[in-house]
């Protein structure tokens, strides 16, 4: 397993898991009271920063005992790994400007400020998250 | 000149030439404070409708007009370059997105009037159109 898909592997990890603890923290608060009320601005800059730490610490012993990176060329990624991020990342592109326009509309409905945010937020690492797995199933599968 | 670089050009004008004209004639309301918040949000969000309209309807036209032009190009499947081209704008628009969206989930979280969410979101399509469009447009003149 290369070096890069090493990394795509740890920030799938990381992202699932803040974004589970975020969802975990503010969706049984739906319903239960008034969305004015619900608490969901800490817990989101807090998954945010655990998400960059969770990252960042899985990051660093990768790349301290990765054998690719010692390697005299110094080439980390190829022709491969470069056509694999770049349909990982067009497919989050794609995802992230669907959800952008579903947020415009709510504003423009004048839903609360509450589900623009969500919309947003889940939306950016949900299609952070689409971009990793369409990365990793074209490491496993092959492209 | 590619049928798929010929709408890439159009679209680029179009959304270029519209967007300038929104953000150009909302500067007043948007950053001036010219109108209440709510009046803001109507007079944007009606905007908002008419260049979507007007985005529809020209690209439709321009469309025609490119196909009527050169048929023969009309029909042509993408290849394996225009796939590339278009993946790599969708990347670099993808990230542009992502800046905004960032900026609009802030602004929510600091509760800023609901006229400047839009716009920002807005502002963020647009760019990130604007920017997989010039993307494309290098791509397609330097070669991928």
């Amino acid at each position: 397993m290369g070096f890069l898909e090493k990394i795509n592997l740890a920030a799938l990890g990381a992202g699932i898991l803040a974004l589970a603890w975020y969802l975990f923290s503010v969706v049984p608060q739906i319903g239960s009271v008034p969305v004015a009320e619900i608490a969901w601005k800490w817990p989101m800059g807090l998954s945010l920063g655990l998400f960059l730490v969770m990252l960042i610490a899985t990051v660093i012993p990768l790349a301290m005992t990765d054998q690719t990176i010692r390697d005299e060329s110094g080439i980390i990624d190829d022709e491969r790994d470069r056509a694999i991020e770049l349909r990982g990342d067009a497919w989050s592109g794609n995802v992230m400007h669907l959800l952008a326009f579903l947020a415009l509309i709510l504003v423009f409905f004048d839903a609360p400020g509450f589900w623009v945010a969500q919309t947003l937020y889940v939306g950016g690492m949900g299609s952070g998250l689409i971009s990793i797995a369409v990365k990793v199933a074209d490491y496993r599968r092959g492209a | 000149m590619s049928f798929h670089e010929k709408s890439n050009i159009a679209m680029l004008l179009l959304t270029g030439g519209v967007y300038t004209w929104y953000f150009a004639s909302s500067a007043g309301v948007l950053l001036g404070g010219a109108a209440s918040p709510e009046l803001a949000l109507v007079v944007t969000n009606a905007k908002m409708l008419v260049t979507v309209g007007a985005i529809i309807i020209a690209s439709i036209i321009a469309h025609i007009a490119i196909a009527i032009a050169a048929p023969s190009e009309a029909n042509e499947n993408a290849d394996e370059r225009d796939k590339l081209v278009e993946m790599r704008g969708d990347q670099r628009g993808g990230y542009v997105m992502a800046v905004f969206a960032l900026m609009g989930m802030g602004a929510a979280m600091i509760a800023q009037p609901y006229y400047l969410i839009a716009n920002l979101i807005l502002a963020g399509l647009v760019a990130s159109e604007l920017v997989k469009g010039v993307s494309k447009l290098v791509d397609y003149r330097r070669g991928v």
